[in-house]
């Protein structure tokens, strides 16, 4: 299992410290073309796509200069798909909150992160879980009187 | 001088028990609304200001300003702990404070900043006493052509707090431009960017940008580099060990003095806020201060840098609130519709018409600066105790305050895929090893330089000369020219000499 | 076996205690629909939960002072048996609170505050919902604008100004925010004045101001109390007020556009609520009522609208909604017009 991790992991790593750089090119070319729509010069100064115009243009130049600047340099990248658990989990806990209520989502996230991924006790993960929702509820809620989404069944 | 008597009178006015309680409930609520992410004292102003109609109109000034200002303290416990800017100012705050915490000197950290804020509170304040209204004139010689200028002293001076690879920070600026550039343009005010989503058509929002790309990224940094984030050793939690020795003491005041007043000037500046003080304080502190290297991996110059300056912008904004009736920020917005509300008519008739509150007000933040800076290191032993907090528990925790905090800003839930968007980002950029704050400067300086560019031009119907109209034009250029070319020329200098 | 006592009995207390206060709210009820049923034969309607008041902007502007305020007052006198809550929803220029708002479709609980230079910039920006699409509930006050200048100019009457404004970007004139109701009031004069004065957009009018006093533009568009305190310090001088009529108090000699001959020169800020699309009438009725008992109480009056400078005025859903159907097409033509749209 590690031996395969690792060597699928090399083999992202060696085109991702490139390619972020070369996205953005990508971005910056998106945008210098989109800048003309915007118009360039208006009423005797920058219209509305003056300076995307600049910003695509920089981004272009850098983002070529950084590109090769990394095609250079040997060392490994450490990426990894965990990276996109904390991510997923969270727009889990958005979509659920729409259904019970924010609050009660924030407690059973708590507590499972805590207890299934951490490996804490039962005590622990039990304890942070109501804790931190009743602080957030008490400042946020109580008295700056933010409307958090309260689900369908208007729980908190 | 008629200013220190009326100063004296307004001592009278602020030391009453009432006006002290109120100073401190302020005080309080400030340090925790600016300690939490997202919601600012924006939030915390507009909330209570109802609730104070029935105070006496001192008062109730008294307990908001507290708020205002001792927001800028609070704002730097998250930064500063969980490197989450508790509000923007605090992004400078947080490039040093949360460095010199992992290296478990939190403590010590904490204690720069509230000492820190403290200075350039009270720098801010005298200043308000004897030249408020003075500076607030001053003020307003700045136009837009000469904002201009200020901006693009700051957009070039970018480049010297990005490290090691000039090319990787001129990416990161452009991309923090091209975010910036979503949104309405100003002059045709028609959307660009927007993919036809009502949400992005007056741009990205600030707040949920910096938490997702502080906060956030913390987290998923945090879940994918687990062995980095060991338990840290703090040694020792008292308040003693966090009080900074004799040698320490030396190199932090003076640019907490220095940065005190520069912020003030800045936050009396129209447009220019608590925000834009941290940074190019921080920068000038970079460019010119003594301990230049260790700049951005946990330098107290840098904590105090950014801390005095943004509690000294906040006291100046003050100075035009106050003689001219003109609020430099939002929160500012809000006390000035307060001070109306209780009938009071903030413009260059206030002090002379109600000199009791003018002057018990301007009394009172010296007394309440002194209160925050009581309350604040009072509360650093409890602060410090964060830091010992086991990451495991600390991700999940993070990521409630994260939603929760940047949904407060504008009640959107949109703003929350943004946060989780910029995280993401965030760990791309890492990985790259592209640096996240010429993104975020470039992203709060482009708007700016855009609205004061378009301004200028069509106040000059076209002409460039409106650019080298004025005398603060002309001194603002030079000191970009000699920024600029500075280190070129030193270079240039020094080179021949080892030859010889 | 104690607690479990002591729980039961707890809970059965709690039970019978929001039932007791069940049925008295709804006996009260009955007696209220009795008394409204003799007036209109129609159940009436009052707020289940909590009414959410949506303010397109931030906290601190106009437009929450005006939703707080109603809040305070509705809820002190008992006009509402549920508070109002303030929530606020900046964003699009008022085009996200519009949208929300929209997409609560016959939500009754739900009320926003309607002013209408975002009336006009949703128009502007092409937003996806426009004002026409919600229920227009009653306007509550009219806000005046002023075109002012600083003390010492070379124009200090209006006509001097229109004089000096007919050069082609001679005179900058500056205002807050595009596509809004300064914008549109200088078109206004470009338009009938025949003026070929240059506008200067800034973002808030606290920038105007500064930019008005500093001397970097020549007049400026302003709220009475937006700058009455340079006014009354001296530092700017009013030229003249937009309102269709002059307004009093230290405003008392400036002139009105249409007494200076340009009768089409008119133009006041309106605020105003509005409703989801498919409100029920009754719902309507009720804010309709409630609306007209704050703006009856004299705290509105002396502690809002005098303190504001603000007109009062009150009209209900019915006549805002003929109100306001004449006047978006009044902005619709002139946006087209000066080429804002297309």
């Amino acid at each position: 299992m590690q031996k395969n991790d690792s060597i699928r992991i090399e083999r992202e790593v060696i085109e991702m410290k490139r390619f972020i750089p070369a996205v953005f090119i990508l971005i910056g070319i998106y945008w210098t073309v989109m800048s003309f729509s915007y118009g360039l010069w208006i009423r005797g100064g920058p219209g509305g796509g003056f300076l995307p115009l600049v910003a695509g243009i920089l981004a272009i130049i850098f983002g070529v200069v950084v590109t090769m600047a990394e095609f250079k340099d040997k060392t490994p990248t450490n990426f990894t798909f965990k990276a996109f658990l904390p991510p997923l989990i969270l727009l889990g806990i958005i979509v659920v909150s729409q259904l019970i209520g924010i609050i009660i989502t924030l407690v059973i996230y708590i507590f499972s992160w805590i207890r299934f991924y951490e490996k804490e006790s039962y005590l622990k993960s039990g304890l942070v879980a109501v804790l931190c929702p009743a602080v957030i509820y008490a400042i946020f809620v109580m008295w700056l009187k933010v409307p958090l989404p309260q689900g369908i069944l208007g729980l908190l | 001088m008629e200013n220190i008597q009326l100063l004296l009178q307004g001592f009278s006015v602020a030391a009453t028990i009432p006006n002290i309680a109120a100073a401190l409930a302020g005080a309080f609520m400030g340090l925790i609304v600016g300690a939490m992410p997202g919601i600012g004292s924006l939030a915390g102003v507009a909330l209570l200001l109802p609730l104070t109609f029935k105070m006496n109109p001192t008062t109730a000034i008294i307990m908001l300003a507290a708020l205002y200002y001792s927001n800028m303290y609070g704002g730097s416990f998250s930064a500063i702990l969980l490197n989450i800017p508790g509000d923007s100012p605090a992004i400078m705050t947080a490039l040093d404070g949360y460095p010199m915490s992992r290296k478990g000197k939190a403590g010590k950290a904490l204690f720069t900043a509230s000492i820190s804020s403290f200075i350039g509170g009270s720098i801010g304040i005298i200043m308000l006493t004897f030249l408020g209204p003075l500076a607030a004139k001053w003020g307003l010689s700045f136009g837009p052509a000469e904002l201009t200028w200020l901006i693009i002293l700051a957009l070039t001076s970018i480049g010297w707090i990005i490290g090691d690879n000039p090319s990787k920070g001129l990416l990161a600026t452009a991309i923090g431009m091209m975010l910036a550039t979503i949104g309405l343009d100003k002059a045709l005010g028609q959307p660009r960017f927007s993919f036809d989503s009502i949400n992005l058509f007056s741009g990205v929002s600030f707040i949920p940008l910096v938490i997702g790309m502080f906060g956030f990224g913390q987290v998923i940094d945090m879940v994918v580099n687990r062995s980095e984030y060991g338990a840290v050793e703090e040694k020792r939690l008292t308040i003693k060990e966090s009080i900074l020795d004799k040698s320490e003491a030396k190199r932090v005041t003076p640019v907490a003095c220095r940065s005190g007043l520069f912020g003030c000037f800045i936050g009396i500046l129209p447009g220019a806020g608590a925000t834009m003080a941290a940074f190019l304080s921080y920068i000038m502190e970079k460019r010119v201060g003594r301990n230049k290297a260790e700049m951005g991996q946990g330098a107290m110059e840098g904590v105090a840098a950014a801390e005095a300056a943004n509690n000294g912008a906040a006291i100046g904004a003050f100075a035009p609130l106050l003689s001219l009736g003109i609020p430099g920020s939002g929160t500012a917005a809000v006390l000035l519709g307060g001070l109306m509300m209780w009938g009071l008519q903030p413009g260059p008739l206030l002090f002379k018409n109600n000199p009791d509150f003018v002057w018990g007000l301007i009394g009172s933040m010296y007394i309440g600066n002194i209160l925050c800076l009581i309350v604040a290191i009072g509360c650093i032993p409890i602060l410090m105790k964060v830091v010992r907090v086991p990451s495991s528990i600390m991700i999940p925790i993070i990521s409630c305050i994260c939603i929760v905090g940047t949904y407060s800003v504008n009640n959107n839930m949109f703003d929350v895929y943004l946060m989780i968007g910029a995280g993401v980002l965030a760990y791309f950029l890492k990985l790259a090893k592209i640096s996240e704050a010429p993104i975020l400067l470039a992203f709060v300086l482009t708007p700016m330089l855009e609205m004061y560019v378009r301004q200028a031009f069509d106040i000059s119907s076209g002409r460039l000369n409106v650019f080298v109209g004025s005398p603060i034009s002309i001194t603002l250029m030079i000191l970009i020219i000699v920024f600029c070319l500075a280190p070129v020329l030193i270079k240039l200098i020094k080179k021949p000499n080892p030859a010889e | 076996m104690k607690m479990k006592k002591m729980m039961s009995l707890v809970i059965s207390v709690l039970i019978g205690a929001s039932a007791a206060t069940g049925c008295a709210s709804k006996a009260l009820q009955t007696s209220e629909t009795a008394v409204k049923g003799a007036e209109e034969a129609k159940p009436a309607f009052t707020p289940g939960k909590e009414v959410e008041v949506v303010v397109p902007s931030s906290a601190g502007g106009g437009s929450d002072l005006n939703a707080r305020t109603i809040a305070d007052i509705a809820f002190k006198n008992q006009y509402t048996p549920k508070n109002f809550m303030v929530t606020n929803m900046p964003g699009g220029s008022g085009g996200v609170a519009f949208s929300y708002v929209y997409g609560k479709g016959t939500n009754d609980e739900t009320i926003m505050v309607l002013h209408n230079g975002q009336i006009m910039s949703t128009i502007a920006n092409n937003a996806p919902v426009t004002s026409d699409k919600l229920t227009y509930l009653p306007v509550v006050a009219y806000d005046n604008l002023l075109l002012v200048t600083k003390k010492g100019a070379p124009y200090q009457t209006v006509e001097d100004f229109i004089e000096a404004a007919k050069t082609p970007e001679k005179v900058k004139v500056g205002g807050s925010q595009r596509g809004n109701t300064d914008n549109l009031a200088f078109e206004l004069i470009n338009k009938y004045a025949e003026t070929k004065a240059a506008y200067v957009q800034f973002n808030s009018s606290g920038d105007t101001m500064t930019a008005l006093l500093g001397g970097h533009v020549d007049v400026g568009i302003f709220n009475p109390s937006e700058c009455i305190g340079q006014i009354e310090a001296g530092e700017l001088v009013p030229l003249a007020t937009f309102a269709p009529e002059k307004i009093g108090g230290a405003f008392a000699e400036v002139p009105t556009f249409k007494e200076k001959g340009f009768d089409n020169i008119v133009l006041s800020e309106v605020r105003a609520f509005a409703g989801p699309p498919k409100m029920s009438a009754e719902a309507i009725a009720f804010y309709d009522e409630v609306l007209k008992k704050v703006t009856e109480t004299d705290e509105w009056k002396t502690n809002y609208l005098e303190k504001n400078n603000l007109q009062p005025v009150y009209m209900n859903s019915a006549e805002a909604k003929a109100f306001f159907e004449k006047e978006v097409e009044s902005y619709r033509t002139i946006f087209k017009e000066v080429g804002i749209i297309q």
